[in-house]
């Protein structure tokens, strides 16, 4: 078989399981969770309080999203964060993109309900082959989906092939702790990104690599100092009087003490 | 005998903790009432009436807790030899 035709296959193979894992599991993280499917929140300060709508809001405020803007949202979930964007800043059109059927499906509902189906489209597409002409948006957010590309360098390229020139590319992410790791650490990272159907975590800078390969510009990364993960952690359990059990999502995902990844952010520009 | 360090955790048996720190599903059974008696009666363990009475108490604290400070409670938790 030729390289490019197993390469393919293999592409394909790894698109199929991430939507049958969204598909199957999207319900239940959103009853347990909500609409935005992020670990960590980020919010401006270490007291700062913060909810997912007000995470998002800042988030693409970090990204540089301004009113009028025609914004991507690669791996869109079932459309949480998109719709905070288009409540937040006015005249912003997003295009939400998602491999998984079922959070499409959610998505379209969700923004219909919300009366913005003129500012939020949802697709069904693989981000590395965007269904959208060159030069199409001024921004490009990432949040916490990179992990599910097997090749961020033709994951960037195709954020820089969307782009106008001068756009901006922003991802914020869970990324894997720069070595030394233990075995173990690397055993807990590895169970974890098969856990969640991930084709592996990057580090920063792997990602800051891949975006400098791909012929992104400006390219910046930092980790982010104010992450609550409290909220995720919490919509593992249900209580009662008698104290706090695990739900589905919390019996389902529930596995490790400590995985070593730290949350941080990347952003450039074409 | 052994006993937790931890200030939330005092008084709880090394042995619980130790076993929690190496079995999530331990540790998660013990933040609520209804699972927490089944998961304490077993013998390895080696508590009397009194120690599960004290530690019940316990963990209806950790359980008031967020979930994300109770596992991190029991996850930090140092364990001292009481001689």
């Amino acid at each position: 078989m030729p390289a490019s035709s197993a390469s393919d296959e293999a592409s394909t193979h790894r698109l199929s399981e991430i939507r049958s894992f969204y598909d199957r599991w999207t319900p239940t993280l959103v009853e347990a969770a909500g609409t935005t499917l992020q670990f960590g929140l980020v919010k401006r300060s270490a007291e700062a309080s913060v909810m997912p709508e007000s995470s998002t809001q800042y988030l693409a405020e970090l990204a540089g999203v301004t009113p009028g803007d025609h914004v991507l949202d690669a791996g869109c979930g079932v459309g949480g964060p998109a719709l905070a964007i288009a409540r937040a800043v006015p005249g912003v059109v997003i295009e939400g993109v998602t491999v998984s059927e079922v959070q499409a499906t959610m998505a379209r509902q969700l923004v219909a309900e919300a009366g913005l189906a003129d500012r939020v489209r949802i697709h069904v597409a693989d981000f590395h082959r965007l269904p959208f002409a060159d030069a199409s948006f001024d921004v490009a957010v990432y949040f916490e989906v990179t992990g599910y590309s097997p090749d961020r360098r033709a994951l960037y390229r195709e954020s820089a092939r969307v782009l106008k020139p001068g756009g901006t590319v922003y991802v914020k992410d869970t990324f894997c702790r720069e070595e030394p790791l233990t075995e173990e650490q690397r055993g807990f990272m590895q169970a974890s990104d098969q856990l969640w159907a991930c084709a592996g975590s990057a580090t920063l800078s792997e990602t800051e690599g891949a975006m400098r390969a791909a012929g992104l510009l400006d390219v910046r990364m930092r980790e982010l100092p104010f992450v609550d993960r409290e909220h995720f952690f919490e919509s593992m359990v249900t209580r009662d009087g008698g104290g706090m059990r695990l739900n589905a999502f919390g019996e389902a995902f529930l596995r490790f003490w400590e995985v070593p990844v730290i949350f941080g952010e990347v952003k450039a520009r074409r | 005998m052994t006993e937790s360090r931890e200030p939330h955790l005092s008084g709880v048996p090394g042995s619980v903790v130790v076993r929690a720190q190496h079995d999530m599903d331990f540790a998660t059974r013990l933040l609520h009432r209804d699972t927490r008696d089944d998961a304490l009666n077993d013998p390895s363990l080696r508590l009397t009436e009194d120690e599960r009475s004290e530690l019940s108490a316990r963990l209806d604290d950790i359980a008031a807790m967020s979930f994300q400070d109770a596992m991190e409670r029991i996850r930090d938790a140092g364990v001292v030899c009481l001689g």
